[in-house]
């Protein structure tokens, strides 16, 4: 990711630590394909069994609990696919490529238009005057003062958390994926177009010698609670208590990776599936380590750990932070702001 | 008017490296086996250079070859 490297090389003071922190950025092939093993077939061990017990009269909630697990196999696989799009996760970019395409297909999402989008977002995260690539819609309060009641409406209903996290994310990668996004290139069309081919040949294939209906009673739930996943940690990523933004004339490569990207501390087990992405501070700070070098470098630079860490129930905080205020530099609540407005017109202070 | 490869073809004169940010032109991606000279990453990751300096319009229309140029400047 060059923009990562290139803003820290513009810094005026580099730290010693971040040039350390590079040599963990090397790919190691044996790891990737432990990773891939470990994951990949019990993943489609799971949807087998998932398939067996749907069409041989089990009850659906057997079915439904075994997808859980499954999707947090195909979470972990999801970190394999970001990998890919950052050319980690094998040492040959033509493989990273390749697997990133086929793993694409089975989350229902486009590798090169995803590997673009994703990329601009690491050249913007946190900058207030480059939203709206990759990340979760974000308003800062001057400009939902400014809105429309119609628009503020409409933003309250995007951030409620059913929308956001059920319903948005559904929308998301099981309709607005399966299209190319305005003003894409002939490249990234084509691999919206390849994704949706795939997936209807995978569907046509699986469907045609299983059936559908059992087909869809397995992959649906899987794909649901994935993007739901999916959803909540983009967004724990850079919407949290006390996150740095700023403006593109303040903006700050290291501020905005250090205190603009979370570390988000989870027990080891969810950790292991979502591939050690809750460490996102390290990975702003070097998108090109593997996932599987994430906790290496973690452990070996004290200037990350001194990051404050989100855990699980310190994160379901967030989700009542709507808003980011500029001047106190901190993001609020739709409930905090509408008192301060209703203090507002009382004429009080 | 043809060009000179079929990369230049695909991508223009100049080609940004989307793995480092590097620019060279398309006879030095040929050149190096169509890859990136600066880290070797595919054509996968090339991208015209043209498409950066539409994100960037203080961006000169011909780059200084094997310099880097962030993606937001």
């Amino acid at each position: 990711m060059p923009d990562a490297a290139y803003h820290a090389e513009h810094q005026p003071e580099k730290p010693e630590w971040y040039k350390e922190l590079a040599k963990y950025e090397k790919p190691d092939i044996r790891r990737a394909f432990i990773q891939l093993c470990n994951t990949l077939i019990p993943l489609l061990g799971l949807l087998g069994m998932m398939l067996y017990t749907v069409t041989h009269g089990y009850p659906y909630w057997i079915t439904l609990g075994m997808s859980v697990v499954a999707a947090g196999f195909l979470c972990r696989t999801f970190i394999f696919f970001h990998d890919c799009t950052h050319g980690s996760f094998f040492p040959s970019q033509r493989a990273n490529a390749i697997l990133g395409f086929l793993l694409g297909v089975l989350m229902m999402t486009p590798y090169g238009q995803w590997r673009w989008s994703h990329l601009k977002h690491h050249a913007s995260f946190a900058n207030l005057d480059r939203r709206g690539v990759g990340d979760v819609k974000l308003m800062t309060v001057d400009e939902y003062q400014a809105a429309s009641r119609w628009q503020r409406l409409v933003y309250r209903w995007y951030r409620h958390p059913f929308v956001l996290f059920g319903l948005g994310s559904t929308i998301l990668f099981a309709i607005i994926y399966r299209f190319p996004i305005r003003r894409a290139s002939a490249r990234e069309r084509r691999s919206v177009w390849l994704t949706d081919g795939a997936l209807l040949a995978m569907t046509a294939v699986v469907g045609l010698t299983v059936g559908f209906r059992p087909l869809l009673l397995v992959l649906v739930p899987v794909w649901f609670i994935l993007w739901m996943v999916g959803v909540w940690i983009f967004y724990i990523q850079h919407q949290f208590e006390g996150v740095y933004w700023a403006r593109q004339a303040e903006w700050d490569f290291f501020r905005a990776s250090l205190e603009g990207s979370s570390y988000y501390r989870l027990p080891k087990v969810l950790q292991w599936f979502t591939g050690n992405i809750g460490l996102h501070h390290v990975h702003h700070l070097r998108p090109r380590i593997p996932n599987y070098s994430l906790q290496q470098a973690y452990d070996a630079t004290p200037a990350v750990q001194a990051v404050k860490a989100l855990t699980l129930r310190s994160s379901l905080k967030t989700i009542r932070l709507n808003l980011y205020d500029e001047r106190r530099r901190q993001m609020v609540s739709f409930h905090a702001l509408d008192r301060c407005e209703q203090i507002d017109e009382r004429g009080g202070t | 008017m043809g060009t000179d490869s079929p990369l230049e073809e695909s991508f223009g004169k100049y080609i940004w490296c989307e793995l480092c940010g590097h620019v060279y032109s398309a006879a030095a991606w040929v050149a190096a086996d169509n890859t990136c000279p600066n880290c070797g990453a595919s054509i996968a990751n090339a991208r015209p250079w043209e498409e950066i300096r539409q994100l960037n319009p203080q961006y000169p229309v011909t780059p200084v070859e094997g310099t880097e140029y962030a993606l937001y400047s």
